[in-house]
């Protein structure tokens, strides 16, 4: 029995899968996906997931999408992974073009292929499942005969340095702008290529590049950034869903038939988070907070488990201990679910002992150890980045943590923070020590008792207050990690760091313009691919890309972005205003926090105004946001 | 504890599934399937399961086992139409029938599997099977068929495969030379279908560097071929 017995791409698939390691991941015929007839759906699109298998059946957003089409009488969509080394060998040798994973069709006949941006290392992936597909990369060179290529998610907020290749980038929430660009897409399909582009152009929250001329000043900054079509707006403004409570989620999402990373329930308790930590893109891009009600995370809890037969529920979303009834949303699960032997689980903890408590009590399965986010090693740079964390809190969190029985604890940094010197990184060490000292006073077992330290390096995003900050040198970064390094003495403290060179250029891209294209497109070319996996990075070939394109990665990292720049992102509007956004840069540099708008202080940034939506609290609380009283 | 004998067919995109994650399928389909199956005892309890001789990723098998213990007894007919409603893709459920008590473990109890293969090959048939029948017939007279196995320390041994070789044959069939085979499979000796390919490849011609097989476990069979179930 073969995979797709009705056409042939599926028998010739077949005989590359006993070659290569993980079948699984391009096998699919999975419980509760969906394969619709071809012929008579009217729109086919996929979704291109730009990194392996396991890590894209772990995102909610997949999983959102696919249910939100697949809903529909008239379209279709399915789904494609970036695949593995061996797997491209395969298809290159063989020249099979890269198929969907339901009905083993060649991306190139599908209408909409529709990559999702989760993650700026995933870029060089986007350009070689395209070129897999036989698609050429650069939209100018596509013809009526080639799918339309769509990209949204969180890198779709500053999508310059893909505007070459992709055809329009849909920015904010997806739930309902899907269904407009299908209803689009089907209104202007007739029209040619120019008058399709033209018919989505009118959507909120789709930018369609090549509508767009952008001018430059001598220095290499850019002057301007304006629509050269009719129809297409000045500034586009993100999507976002109101009355999250009632947005579509998939009851049954599809279960792999192998282990993924997050291979678990994942119900969405809320969206967004106003915590306002001035270095978090997601904090920004996601808001307003909306929470689901209780009674409708119950109810879908019970339908996911009945469909999906995981054994764990995770409550996610950015920040899950911020939603209002944590505690008796998870009691209330464990009390309906726990006799069949179904765990409730949060994916990370606030720095509070009200999470280790909450951990504690509804963790089935010991994780064995917990995880906190301090970020920072001295209250004056939390302060700078608005953590609204203090010492004393991480202490009461690892004292709870240590007393209740674990003797593990992970610690979350960030090195190469705007203003940090190093009295900050001696700072990571000292709280490091503390911790440890709280599991000896608590008891903890001897040769059990581990605390480890992994900083991360600080990579300045589009539409935060450190927007214009300069990225530190890989130079300054590793000595900074050397330091920290020789501070951390006590053979119970591990640490853990990232290599430089990665959040360099992860950095170049979040804050690049279009004439990043060309380095993107020559790193393909050398062979780049999986910039993310350590196994797979490869700096030199990428600063060969940049050596032969005569681009200086410096000038996009290093640089302090002015308050009056225009910025390759200034047309693509997440709501904040850049008012608050400069307020908050400043304030930052006082080491002023800024307080959490759930406590019904609105420090005014803008979004609810903006896109009319307001924040949705479980339980009536409400942010009146009143723009005269700020603060 | 009543202890249930399920048999399964796991075809298709299923193939796929690793034996290792034929646990977790197996876990999620029990809660689907809404049945009181039994849960070990400590701090991180799982279900009663306990597998057959595994099968190889890739490899399609019809008439598959596992025995599951429930907490209580429900009849069989019941049991296994919860189960195959709650499968995944490609896999069938295709019967169930109480275990007595005491009786060995599926792994203990499995002696040999028959397989089929369907060798496809772009310039077919490669080795035709009327040629290729009369050196499978010289193949099985000979008293040792040598294939290399690699041992945990890397090393490539030779190892006789003959004593698991109880039955092989060759037929045409639509294009594709089809082999089938009775080989031993139990956990003190098994030979696994590839390794009689590739002893066939180097006596009695080549099946071609391009030919695509097929292999499908038939059966799984006791001591004595005697039925599992």
């Amino acid at each position: 029995m073969t995979l797709a017995a009705d056409q042939g791409y599926g028998v010739q698939l077949e005989r590359l899968l006993a070659r290569v390691q993980k079948p699984a991941r391009y096998a699919g015929g999975e419980l509760n996906s969906v394969v619709k007839d071809w012929e008579q759906t009217a729109v086919k699109m996929a979704f291109s997931f730009p990194d392996v298998y396991e890590v894209g059946m772990s995102h909610l957003g997949l999983q959102i999408l696919y249910h939100t089409v697949n809903s529909r009488d008239d379209a279709l969509m399915e789904r494609c992974f970036a695949p593995w080394g061996d797997m491209e060998i395969q298809l290159r040798g063989s020249g099979l073009p890269l198929l969907s994973i339901e009905s083993k069709r060649p991306l190139g006949q599908f209408d909409i292929v529709a990559f999702t941006l989760q993650y700026e290392m995933s870029f060089t992936n986007i350009l070689n499942m395209l070129d897999l597909a036989g698609i050429p990369l650069r939209s100018a060179d596509r013809g009526d005969g080639f799918p339309l290529i769509i990209a949204g998610g969180p890198c779709a907020f500053n999508p310059e340095p893909l505007a070459e290749f992709i055809d329009l980038f849909a920015i904010g929430e997806g739930e309902e702008l899907v269904h407009d660009i299908i209803d689009a897409y089907k209104a202007g399909r007739g029209r040619g290529r120019e008058g399709l582009l033209k018919e989505l152009a009118g959507i909120q929250g789709v930018y369609i590049p090549e509508f767009y001329r952008v001018l430059y000043n001598e220095d290499g900054t850019i002057q301007s950034v304006s629509p050269c079509v009719e129809g297409a707006p000045e500034k586009v403004r993100k999507r976002a869903v109101a009355n999250f409570d009632q947005s579509p989620f998939p009851e049954r999402p599809i279960v792999p038939n192998t282990g993924v990373v997050h291979d678990r329930i994942m119900l969405e308790v809320l969206r967004g988070c106003t915590r306002g930590c001035r270095f978090c893109q997601a904090g920004a891009i996601y808001r307003p907070v909306r929470e689901k009600s209780p009674e409708t995370l119950i109810d879908q809890a019970e339908r996911l488990v009945k469909n999906t037969g995981y054994d764990e529920i995770s409550l996610t979303s950015l920040s899950s201990a911020d939603y209002t009834g944590i505690d008796r949303v998870a009691r209330e699960l464990l009390d309906r679910m726990g006799g069949s032997g179904v765990g409730v689980s949060l994916p990370s903890l606030r720095v509070d002992a009200f999470s280790v408590d909450l951990a504690r009590e509804i963790q089935r399965v010991r994780r064995s150890s917990l995880t906190f986010a301090p970020e920072a090693g001295t209250q004056r740079l939390r302060d700078v980045i608005n953590k609204g964390v203090t010492g004393e809190n991480l202490l009461e969190a690892v004292s709870a943590a240590f007393s209740s029985g674990w003797h593990a604890v992970k610690l979350y940094f960030m090195i190469g923070l705007p203003t940090e010197t190093m009295e900050d990184i001696r700072g990571i060490a000292g709280l490091a020590e503390e911790v440890l000292k709280k599991g000896l006073e608590a008891g903890a077992k001897k040769g059990r008792l581990k605390v480890t330290v992994s900083a991360s390096s600080f990579v300045p995003k589009s539409h935060t207050p450190f927007q214009w900050e300069p990225q530190n040198t890989i130079g300054e970064l590793r000595e900074k990690q050397i330091f920290l390094k020789s501070l951390i003495r006590d053979k119970r403290i591990s640490y853990k760091w990232h290599e430089p060179e990665v959040s360099i250029l992860e950095g170049v891209f979040a804050r690049g313009d279009r004439r990043l294209s060309t380095v993107l497109e020559r790193a393909f070319k050398l062979g780049c691919r999986f910039d993310g996996w350590s196994e797979c990075f490869d700096y030199r070939k990428w600063l060969e890309a940049f050596s032969d394109t005569g681009i200086d990665p410096g000038w996009y990292a290093h640089r302090r972005y002015g308050y009056d720049d225009i910025l390759p992102w200034d047309h693509i509007e997440a709501g904040i205003e850049r008012k608050f956004l400069v307020r908050e840069h400043k304030r930052a540099m006082e080491a002023r926090p800024t307080p959490d708008c759930r406590g019904g202080k609105c420090p005014a940034c803008g979004v609810c105004d903006g896109l009319g939506i307001n924040p949705e609290i479980s339980g009536g609380a409400v942010i009146a946001p009143i723009q005269d009283k700020v603060l | 504890m009543p202890r249930y004998r399920i048999r399964y067919s796991k075809e298709g995109a299923a193939k796929f599934i690793s034996h290792l994650d034929m646990l977790r399928t197996f876990e999620r389909v029990v809660r689907r399937a809404g049945i009181p199956v039994s849960f070990s005892q400590g701090f991180n309890p799982h279900p009663r399961f306990s597998f057959g001789f595994p099968l190889s990723v890739g490899v399609s098998g019809l008439e598959e086992y596992v025995d599951i213990d429930l907490d209580t007894a429900v009849s069989p007919e019941e049991v296994a139409q919860a189960l195959d409603r709650a499968m995944p893709p490609g896999m069938k459920v295709t019967g169930a029938r109480p275990v007595e008590e005491g009786s060995p473990s599926l792994m203990a109890s499995t002696e040999r599997s028959a397989y089929v293969i369907r060798a496809y090959s772009r310039c077919s048939p490669a080795t035709g099977a009327g040629s290729l029948k009369g050196c499978l017939e010289g193949l099985l007279e000979s008293q040792e068929i040598n294939v290399m196995r690699r041992k945990k320390d890397g090393r490539d041994i030779p190892f006789n495969i003959r004593p698991g070789l109880l039955h092989l044959s060759a037929r045409e069939e639509e294009g594709a030379v089809v082999l089938e085979m009775d080989l031993i499979t139990s956990s003190s000796f098994n030979v696994r279908p590839q390794e009689v390919v590739a002893a066939i490849t180097g006596r009695c011609g080549d099946f071609g560097q391009d030919s695509h097989l097929d292999i499908t476990r038939s059966r799984v069979l006791g001591h004595g071929g005697k039925d599992l179930f």
